[in-house]
Parts: structure tokens; C-alpha cells; sequence
């Protein structure tokens, strides 16, 4: 059967329609509603017509509908109205969008003449429309009123971005282009044209502009110096002055060093956590054994066992040391973290004289020889920090010698490392090496090596903790520390930055 | 009845309380010492080839924080040289950590029959550790 495209026909298709479709003619009087239309006022068309042109309906409504018809009619072409407020039969307003076109007749010389208008119109699927205080009264206010909030944006001390309802880039404050993106804005090419690379922000600006309400997110960018930034961004809608839906503005914050921030103090957090654990097992383990060892030297004692009893208190004794020495390391540890700010010339020698003296009991006693060739020199740094450095690899150095061989010895090494900076003031950095030929690290064992509570020898006594203080320091002193395994034990290398001042130094012409 | 054990912890003192209290049990005890986990691998693995008096061990004493080897790393690596003269052998953890998700972690290992919390813990519980070893085992000499 051939279809038969009549009046029917069309009428059919236009009531299938969820979208409500009106047409009148060039004065504006209704001349057809479909059924979406209808419903939505509950009425047919005659009531409907009756309503919207008769003295009872809404009189400013009305007059907007009348002249949004006549605008239509008169410039032949189309209005996109993307908020309009419509009160139905009930009261209730509904924010609907809604386009209005022409329908054109032709005259018998050629020429086309607006004869009616058809508008179609459909509620906004999400719902936050702009309180409605006044409907846009011309082109003129409009502007008077987007043009300071271009001024705004153009003049904002923040990364700031204006765009309109199709995202076409309005303006951009100048901390925009010089960490977001330096393009400008032409007014008709939209974010996604001038952006490409803050892809990252698609999702975030296309829901500001389709929800019409205000989203924020975090995307990374590059600063002018290529390094990698945080920044927060908010997209906020803005709208005219009599309510009407302008598009969005974008604020970001560079949140860089908030990031930083919370991802050390997490890690901070981490260390202190994993640090309580540690050290309350280091000090409830040596506790529950000293209470085992003074229950059975009380039985020693009973039963007349005195030598045992006797070795068990010495145990106890010489456990209590270590507990004090366990002490004294915590304490050392939490004084690495504090800020010391005397920095003074500090002779190595004396210091490394000082160091040794106070274990020199240790060192007659298993026969170390040490040697110092520091050739005089004095560094800059802090003493407190450089003195715990050089005490707990001293002290490591002795306490590890290994046994096993005849001529166990240390060598201490300090030199200034010359570097070719002229003109510039910072100082030469300054090397020092502390090597032995104990009983060293398995190379396995030196990436962990400096991490708290990490042991690796079951023969020697130890807490773990020396070489977690020493990268404290080193850290706060903003230098480095390697370890080299030798053929036969370790080497410590200590490199200080700007330690050493330049006046020795002679300067090439 | 000889009851072969095994300890491995790197403290002196506490493989000599263990060895003391364990002398308080009502069983004749072989001890064999180790002071870490690479120890006592070692020593297991050179019972496979030339057994000693203490080899097998019936029960091994383990304690977690040791260096080298400590004692997780200990249990998967003994997990993967058990053969069928070490099929028999439980380990009971010996440590001072009372946490549970380390207990948790040791236990999960189907050798692993028993966690003794250092200081917290009366010579009456290994004489049950080693009771209920011995009657679930049948033939220990």
C-alpha cells in the first residue's frame, strides 16, 4: 500500500514526538500544538489556544513568547533559547530548551517571506537552571554584562578561563597561558581547539556546560620550566545578568606543593608507623629476655648455682647497656630530623681525633690501625650533623672489623672535589671516604642498607639504627652517600655540597 | 624418647633461655642451634646429604627477626626443601612480635603448629606444644 504524505500523515509523526512542537503564524496566534504540547498544559488545542491568547494568561510571558515569535519573523532566522522558563497549567515551572524557526513562504517573483513560525521545544534533561529574575531584555545588556567578566578573567591573578555555552574560549588570564597553555583566544574556537593537550579537562568543562552546575578535578600540566605541576581546577557556570545560562568559568590552583606535601608527610606518617613498631619490639624483646634471664638466676641462686646465676645477672648488666645505647640511638634519630642552623668551619682532623679517642678502648682492644689523611682541611657544615655522621660510620667501621684477619684498619679520607663554577659563589664539595676492610656487605644487602632497624650480621650486636641516622644527616646536610664493597670490606664515600669555600682555588683565565 | 629440636634465633640469650626452659620438659631433648635462617637452611640441607644426631628435628623454634634470613623468608624457603624425612617437622614461631598479622602470616603455612610470644608464654605451654606434637606423631626416636 503506498503511503499517502497528507496532513494525517505529518500530524501522526508529530504526536509520536516527546518533544513539544508549536506552530503559529506571523502574528504569533497558535495555529497547531501536538500532543506533547497538549499534554503538558492538559488541555486540546482549542482550550490551549484560548489560554495563551486570551486576557486571562500570564501577560510578561506572553509578551516574551510574542516577541521571540516576531524576532523569528522578522530577522527569517533561527533562535536557540537554551533556558526558558515555561509554567504549565498548574503553576509549575519547567526549564525547557527551545529553538525557534522560521517557516518561509514563496512569493510568485522569487522572493521568500516568514509566514509562520514553528517552535520545538524540550525539557532539560538535567535540571539546575539559574533562578529566571528577568528574561534577556537585548543583545546591548548582554554584552555590558559579559564584558566585565571577560575583564575579570583576563586581568585574574589565578590559571583562569571563561567559556561560553559551546565552550568557545571567551578570554584567559595570563598565568593560564604560562602554565596551562599559551594559546589565544579568538572567540570562536572553542577550549578543545586551543587545548588539545588538557584532554583531562574534557570531562570535567563538558559536565559543567551540560549539568550547568559547578564540578572541580585535578589534572596535571607543565610549568613554563617543563616540570610536572598539580593543579585543581574548578569549573563554575556562569550566567547573564537576568539569569540565563552563559557557559562556564574555569579557576585552577597549582597544588604542586600540597601534593608534595601530603605524599612526604603520608610517607612520614608510613616511617613513624613502621618506627613505633620497631622500636617497641626492640625494647620489649630485650625486656622479656632479661626477665627470663633473672627468674632462672634466682633459681641458680636457690639450687647454689652460684657461677650461673652470676653469669645470668652479667647478661642482664650488660643487656641493660644495650638498652641505654638503644636509648641514646633513638634520641640521636629524632635529632636528625630537627633543624640545626649553626654551620661553622670545622676542622676533620680534630673532629676525627675526637671521634676516635672516645673508642680508643675498642680499638687497642682488637688491634685496629687507623689512618687519617685529610691533608688539613676544614669544611663547612654543621657540626652536630657532620660529628653524628662521621661517629656512627667510625663506630660501624670498628665494630665490624673482622676478626678473622691480622692487620684489620680504617682509612679516613678527605678531599675538596674542584669544580670549574666561575663566577658562581656556592663552594666546592667535599669528599670524604671512610673505607676498612672488615666484615663488609653482601651486595645483595647495601640497597637496603640505610634503612632503619636493617641488620646483617647475626655475630656482631647491633640495633640497626647507625646507618639510618647517618642517611638522616646526610639528608639534612643536602649531601650523598654511596657504599662501594671492596675486594675486602666496605668503603663509606661522603659528599658534601659547598663545603669547601674557593679562595684556594686558582681560577683559569 | 629423645625429642629432636631445633632453635634458630640470632640472640645468645634467648636460645639459652629456650635451651633452659625446654631442659624443664619432661622429655630428653637433642638441640640443635642456628642463629639465623641461612643457618639453619644450611644445616637442613647438609642433613639431606650427611644426617647428624639432631637430624631430622621433630620441632624447629623460630624466631622472625633475625638477619640474613629471617624467619618468613625461612619458612618458604624451608617449605620448598622439605622432603619426606622433613615431612614430619613442625615449626612453632619463637618471636618477640605479638602482632597478628604476623602470627596470621606464619601460621598460614600448614608446618607451622604453634607461635609463642617471647616473655609471654609459661614454661607449661611447650611442654603442651611438645606433648601435642609427640602424640600426633607416631615413631619419633
Amino acid at each position: 500500500m503506498a503511503l499517502r504524505y497528507d496532513a494525517d500523515f505529518y500530524t501522526q509523526i508529530l504526536d509520536a514526538m516527546e518533544d513539544m512542537v508549536l506552530v503559529k503564524d506571523g502574528r504569533s496566534h497558535i495555529l497547531y500544538a501536538n500532543a506533547a504540547f497538549r499534554d503538558y498544559y492538559g488541555m486540546d488545542q482549542e482550550a490551549l489556544s484560548a489560554l495563551i491568547d486570551g486576557p486571562q494568561s500570564d501577560p510578561d510571558d506572553t509578551l516574551q513568547y510574542i516577541r521571540d515569535d516576531l524576532t523569528v519573523v522578522e530577522t527569517g532566522e533561527s533562535l536557540f533559547i537554551p533556558n526558558e522558563m515555561v509554567t504549565d497549567a498548574d503553576g509549575q515551572a519547567r526549564a525547557f530548551e527551545t529553538v525557534k524557526s522560521p517557516i518561509f513562504a514563496q512569493h510568485p517573483g522569487g522572493e521568500h517571506e516568514v509566514v509562520k513560525t514553528v517552535a520545538v521545544a524540550r525539557p532539560h534533561a538535567m535540571r539546575a537552571a539559574p533562578d529566571i529574575q528577568e528574561r534577556p531584555t537585548s543583545r546591548e545588556d548582554a554584552k555590558a554584562f559579559v564584558r566585565p567578566l571577560k575583564t575579570l578573567t583576563d586581568n585574574f591573578p589565578n590559571p583562569m578561563l571563561m567559556v561560553d555555552v559551546h565552550a568557545r574560549v571567551l578570554s584567559v588570564s595570563p598565568l593560564w597561558k604560562r602554565l596551562l597553555g599559551a594559546a589565544e583566544p579568538d572567540g570562536h574556537r572553542t577550549f578543545w581547539d586551543l587545548y588539545p593537550e588538557l584532554e583531562a579537562l574534557e570531562v570535567l568543562l563538558q559536565t559543567c556546560l551540560v549539568k550547568r552546575q559547578a564540578v572541580e578535578g585535578e589534572i596535571d600540566g607543565r610549568g613554563p620550566d617543563g616540570e610536572l605541576r598539580q593543579f585543581q581546577v574548578h569549573s563554575a557556570p556562569w550566567a547573564h545578568r537576568d539569569g540565563l545560562f552563559g557557559g562556564a568559568i574555569l579557576v585552577a590552583n597549582d597544588i604542586t606543593r600540597i601534593h608534595r606535601q601530603q605524599t612526604e608527610l603520608r610517607q612520614a606518617n608510613q616511617d613513624l608507623l613502621q618506627f613505633s613498631y620497631r622500636a617497641s619490639h626492640d625494647l620489649k624483646g630485650p625486656l622479656s629476655t632479661m626477665k627470663g634471664l633473672a627468674e632462672f638466676a634466682a633459681e641458680d641462686i636457690e639450687a647454689g648455682a652460684l657461677p650461673e646465676a652470676k653469669e645470668n645477672l652479667a647478661k642482664i648488666t650488660r643487656m641493660l647497656g644495650m638498652l641505654e645505647g638503644t636509648a641514646q640511638k633513638f634520641l640521636a634519630l629524632a635529632a636528625a630530623d630537627r633543624t640545626v642552623s649553626e654551620v661553622g668551619a670545622i676542622n676533620l682532623d680534630a673532629l676525627l681525633a675526637e671521634i676516635i679517642f672516645g673508642h680508643q678502648a675498642a680499638i687497642r682492644e682488637k688491634d685496629i690501625e687507623i689512618c687519617i689523611e685529610t691533608g688539613g682541611l676544614d669544611v663547612y657544615s654543621q657540626t652536630t650533623r657532620l660529628r653524628s655522621i662521621l661517629e656512627n660510620l667510625v663506630s660501624n667501621a670498628i665494630k665490624y672489623s673482622d676478626p678473622a684477619i691480622n692487620r684489620r684498619r680504617i682509612d679516613i679520607t678527605a678531599t675538596a672535589v674542584q669544580k670549574r663554577t666561575m663566577g658562581a659563589t656556592v663552594g666546592d664539595p667535599a669528599r670524604i671516604t671512610i673505607s676498612d676492610n672488615g666484615l663488609g656487605f653482601a651486595p645483595a644487602d647495601i640497597p637496603r642498607a640505610f634503612e632503619m632497624f636493617s641488620r646483617f650480621n647475626s655475630g656482631v650486636e647491633g640495633n640497626g639504627l647507625g646507618l639510618a641516622i647517618v642517611a638522616r644527616q646526610v639528608e639534612a646536610l643536602g649531601g650523598q652517600i654511596t657504599i662501594e664493597p671492596l675486594e675486602k670490606g666496605t668503603a663509606f664515600v661522603l659528599h658534601l655540597p659547598d663545603a669547601v669555600p674557593q679562595q684556594h682555588r686558582k681560577v683559569a683565565s | 624418647m629423645i625429642v629432636k629440636t631445633m632453635i634458630v634465633d640470632d640472640s645468645d640469650n634467648d636460645r639459652y633461655l629456650l635451651k633452659r626452659w625446654l631442659g624443664k620438659c619432661d622429655f630428653e631433648m637433642h638441640i640443635t642451634e642456628a642463629r639465623d635462617g641461612e643457618e639453619a637452611l644450611d644445616y637442613l640441607e647438609r642433613g639431606q646429604q650427611a644426617p647428624d644426631d639432631g637430624y631430622p628435628p621433630a620441632i624447629v623454634f623460630l624466631d622472625i627477626n633475625m638477619p640474613r634470613v629471617n624467619g618468613f623468608e625461612f619458612l618458604e624457603k624451608f617449605n620448598a626443601i622439605r622432603n619426606d624425612e622433613l615431612g614430619e617437622t613442625v615449626v612453632v614461631m619463637f618471636t618477640s612480635s605479638p602482632r597478628d598479622d604476623d602470627a596470621r602470616r606464619a601460621l598460614a603455612w600448614d608446618f607451622v603448629d604453634g607461635y609463642l610470644v617471647k616473655g609471654d608464654f609459661a614454661t607449661d605451654d611447650l611442654q603442651v606444644v611438645i606433648d601435642g606434637h609427640l602424640k600426633s606423631r607416631q615413631g619419633v626416636s
